[in-house]
């Protein structure tokens, strides 16, 4: 066993106290370190080793020792400020360890006090870490507000950049240093062991440059590697790197082959940089763009660095004119004039609409710890009574009321302080809970404990000791000290001022409880309201896998359809599979494409936005698959968009009714992206299926045949007779008779996929409800306590109702209406508080108002039982209260 | 200081810490009987010298302390007022025992 003293500790004592008198009183002190080692245990040697750093004692000696008299201020005459700041360390130190007996002597409080605040405090801090690291700490990006994403936007929508758009920024761009597009999706991993799929994000040679991120290995891309023909190259993540080639590898020069296409390793990126921008990828692969001969389709991801003299502004007015420049070279195919290139800043886009629900939960957290602090502060009150007399004699032999005050402040921080390492201990477990379970938080990885979110916990823990810590205050000054010394307790106008605190404090918990269970009401009513949403097919007994084609593999339109034909019949002939298709979107919330379209026989006013609607390319079954009905016309057959066959679609019924109400929309022909040559027929009318979420309003749809298209990424959907999970392996072999080198991923049951879309939701709605039924248990406690409180102070007048004929259940009233009539205003003032903090809500609400009467009964009752309950057991000890005994006793 | 003159040659901080608890019942830290032992000597009431190191392996010497002339004068003037004081009220109700 070590015998020595932390070495730590003693190179600080000797700086402390000066090199030349160090050694000496080191060896001193090693004699008594080795005695208590002997007599202890080691830890408890060290800590008072430790403990001797803060000695002021041994500081002024130090100070002695180096013959300083005055630091900055004051003359050799003069003390200056060096012995008044001793002096106050010293007394801060004595005060912090008489605090301290103190706290220790009364265990049972300090423990229910440090608790309290821990959790408070914790809940608090954890939540300030996600709100940190998501809204407030800025882009890890150098001068990220420099940093924007450009979108086509008009009045009605805001969708991506084409790539002729972004062809026209790079060409005439004025406000931008840099400028980059990107294209994310995934891709086929082909390897010694096989397929497999990984994120991928095709950008353009200045995307990093233009982020300000530089690979940890290798290089970046350099200018020009982006035009066809260049040799392709890709910069890869250091985790992918880990996994593909083993921690440490060299990868540099190394072949990537990615949907058939070999890309050689210029670059690895630095640990941290998974996501950049908000994409995460495994590989970086370089994009190159030919030249287009459409303006659409809108699939990338255009960013720019702002100029250092350019504003946002600036660059607005910039993209006004760049789109005014190439709108005629596209205008046959793309007439909305008022479609423009906007700047956006990225940090809007990447924290998106997640602000309004993190700043609510941040208010509902809050809420919790102003709860505790009152909870606390009752106990502190209920502690100060009994401390009364040793105040009073404190004063009476000289201590002045700013000593008492300072006693008692630093008793409350080192309480405080106990409740905030607690608090920390929670936060570091709650985070971790918060940010596993969290549905998609943006900037996951940026989130933590960091030295942000570490002052603000101190903030925190000081403000609550500061508020808990000055309410025995209240109680009066020096002019109670008499009524104290003398001992008259008990009906004197200090003790009322003391119940009429304490009873202010368990009203304003009760009233900062409600919103929080209102809260909890509507956002529940939202998540039960999602989950009975008609989401338009029968999810139970289908499964959905993601197959990509490869583009080396399947370069022409014959093999991707022959491919879908084969598989689609393989896959249809297994036994207890009902019925196949495929897809390029997934309900309910994974629409494969959205395209701009306009009806034949009503076009739109030259000039203006042609109409845009949700657009998945179907094999024929795959409706049928999904359990949509038909409610006009026919479903898709085979033969649809092959040979010279005319294009055709089916729509869904919103779609029907928006454009053709009150007709059949059944042979009516649209323009479709723009193609004014080929109009498609509309042959059938279905459902309404959900696509864009289960809360999307729209619910216009248009199905088009896969083989008028001939993508190469698409969902299979498969409905079998039993258990879907069991079918999984058979489907995956039969894929693989066809294309052994062909993954099948994201595999899933569409029960869960529906249980996903709702995620989000059900987690702020879990988070809100234990952050109500928190503050609704410490309120519960408070009130608990001040009735209690009030039935003990009030003992000698119970005994006398009692005495003199008061039936038990007249006591049990008077004593119950003490505590429900501040429970009432507490549910008065927090009712009115609701109606106007819940209209935040709103955008998190589905087929709820912000002021639901439901909600708020609800709350109010919830709230009434539980006070109801806390006075009710004070109540009943009131009525045992023996006459005879009370009496006596006085 | 007294404690100093009990100890001898050996009167290190952390021997007249434990003289002071045995023997005057008082408590006090290492750090603070050295810091007064080098008070003392500051004021000229002590002096110090660095001991033999002690005779075991990796033994250490300690600064040790001594009174000097003044500091038994100061000490001498002391107990004399100290008798002094108590022989005034040797006798006295208070402090006769039963």
């Amino acid at each position: 066993m070590r015998s020595t003293p932390p070495l730590a500790a003693s190179r600080l004592l000797r700086r402390i106290v000066s090199p030349a008198r160090g050694d000496e009183m080191l060896r001193d002190l090693e004699e008594d370190y080795r005695d208590r080692v002997g007599r202890g245990s080691r830890i408890g040697a060290d800590i008072w080793y430790w403990s001797l750093v803060s000695r002021p004692a041994l500081w002024r000696f130090g100070l002695e020792a180096r013959e300083v008299r005055t630091l900055r201020l004051g003359s050799r005459k003069s003390p200056g400020i060096v012995e008044p700041a001793i002096r106050w360390l010293e007394q801060t130190a004595r005060d912090v360890r008489h605090a301290g007996r103190r706290l220790r002597n009364d265990l049972t409080f300090t423990i229910a006090a440090g608790l309290t605040l821990g959790l408070g405090i914790g809940a608090t801090t954890a939540v300030y870490s996600v709100v940190h690291g998501v809204l407030l700490s800025p882009l890890p990006y150098p001068e990220p507000d420099r940093l924007v994403r450009v979108f086509n936007r008009n009045q009605a929508n805001q969708w991506n950049v084409s790539v002729a758009g972004f062809q026209g920024i790079e060409a005439s761009q004025r406000t931008f240093s840099h400028v980059a597009a990107a294209s994310g999706g995934q891709a086929t991993l082909l390897d010694r062991r096989g397929p497999a799929l990984v994120d991928a994000t095709w950008v353009t040679a200045d995307f990093f440059r233009t982020l300000g991120v530089d690979p940890a290995e290798g290089r970046g891309f350099r200018p020009g590697e982006d035009r066809p023909g260049a040799p392709s190259t890709a910069v890869i993540g250091q985790a992918f790197r880990d996994r593909w080639l083993g921690p440490g590898t060299d990868a540099l020069g190394r072949a990537l082959t990615l949907d058939g296409r070999s890309y050689e390793v210029v670059g690895v990126l630095p640990a941290s940089r998974d996501e950049l921008a908000g994409l995460h990828a495994d590989v970086w692969p370089i994009l190159q763009l030919d030249t287009p001969n459409r303006r659409g389709p809108f699939f990338l991801r255009v960013f720019g660095r702002l100029r250092a003299d350019a504003s946002l502004e600036e660059a607005r007015v910039d993209l006004d004119a760049v789109s005014e420049r190439i709108f005629p070279q596209w205008a046959e195919g793309f007439s909305d004039r008022t479609a423009r290139l906007t700047p956006v800043p990225l940090r809007e886009v990447i924290v998106g609409d997640v602000s309004d629900t993190l700043l609510m939960l941040l208010a509902a957290v809050a809420g919790v710890l102003l709860i505790g602090i009152a909870n606390v502060a009752n106990l502190v009150l209920v502690r100060a009574t009994g401390r009364d007399r040793e105040m009073a004699l404190r004063t009476a032999l000289g201590a002045t009321r700013r000593r008492l005050v300072r006693q008692l402040v630093i008793e409350s921080l080192l309480l405080a302080a106990i409740g905030g390492a607690a608090g920390l201990g929670i936060a570091w477990l709650g985070l971790r809970t918060l940010v596993a379970t969290s549905p998609g938080l943006p900037r996951l990885s940026e989130i933590g404990l960091d030295g942000g979110v570490l002052r603000f916990t101190a903030l925190v823990t000081i403000g609550a000791g500061l508020l808990f810590g000055l309410a025995p205050l209240l109680q009066g000054g020096p002019r109670h000290l008499s009524n104290r010394l003398r001992g008259s307790g008990r009906g004197s106008s200090a003790a009322g001022r003391w119940t009429l605190v304490r009873s202010a404090l368990v009203t304003a918990e009760i009233a900062l409880a409600f919103p929080l269970l209102v809260g909890t009401g509507l956002l529940l009513g939202t998540f039960l309201n999602l989950q009975s949403v008609d989401v338009g097919y029968d999810p139970h007994g289908l499964i959905s896998a993601r197959l990509s084609l490869s583009q080396t593999d399947y370069a022409g339109y014959d093999g991707v359809i022959g491919f879908v034909d084969e598989a689609l019949r393989s896959v249809e002939a297994i036994p207890g599979v009902l019925a196949v298709g495929v897809s390029t979107g997934l309900p309910p919330d994974l629409h494969g494409d959205s395209n701009n379209f306009d009806l034949v026989d009503r076009p739109v006013p030259p000039g203006t936005n042609e109409h845009v609607a949700p657009w998945t390319w179907v094999s024929p079954g795959f409706l049928e698959t999904l359990d949509v009905p038909l409610l006009e016309g026919r479903m898709l057959e085979e033969s649809d968009g092959r040979g010279d066959r005319p294009p055709v679609i089916l729509v869904s019924r919103g779609w029907a009714e928006r454009y053709y109400p009150g007709e059949s929309a059944i042979g009516k022909r649209v323009y479709a992206g723009g193609d004014h040559e080929n109009p498609m027929t509309v042959v059938g009318v279905v459902g309404d299926v959900k696509y864009g979420g289960l809360d999307a309003r729209d619910d216009a749809a248009v199905y088009e045949p896969t083989t008028q298209a001939g993508f190469r990424r698409n969902y299979l959907l498969v409905r079998t007779t039993g258990d879907p999970g069991a079918i999984v392996e058979r489907v995956t072999d039969a894929i693989h008779d066809i294309d052994p080198g062909l993954p099948v991923s994201n595999v899933e049951t569409m029960t869960d996929r529906l249980s996903a879309a709702v995620a989000t939701p059900r987690y702020w709605t879990t988070l809100i409800a234990l952050f109500a039924a928190v503050g609704l248990v410490l309120a519960a406690i408070g009130t608990y306590g001040v009735v209690s409180y009030f039935v003990e102070r009030q003992t000698r007048e119970i005994g006398i109702r009692i005495a003199i004929g008061a039936a038990p259940g007249t006591v049990r009233r008077w004593v119950l209406g003490r505590g429900m009539v501040r429970a009432g205003i507490g549910i008065g003032i927090g009712a009115a508080a609701s109606l106007a903090l819940t209209r935040w809500l709103e955008s998190l609400l589905f087929g709820m108002s912000p002021t639901d009467l439901r909600a708020l009964a609800a709350a109010a009752a919830s709230l009434a039982a539980v006070a109801l309950l806390a006075c009710w057991v004070p109540a009943r000890r009131a009525t045992r209260i023996d006459p005879v005994r009370t009496l006596s006793a006085e | 200081m007294i404690s100093v003159l009990r100890l001898g040659e050996d009167a290190y901080a952390a021997a007249v810490r434990r003289d002071l608890a045995d023997g005057a019942d008082r408590d006090v830290s290492t750090a603070t009987a050295h810091v007064t032992l080098v008070r003392l000597e500051r004021r000229g009431l002590l002096d110090s010298r660095e001991s033999d190191p002690e005779p075991v392996a990796g033994g250490r010497s300690r600064r040790c302390f001594l009174v000097t002339e003044e500091g038994a004068v100061l000490l001498r003037k002391s107990r004399q007022v100290w008798a002094r004081m108590w022989g005034s009220v040797r006798g006295h109700p208070v402090l006769v025992a039963g």
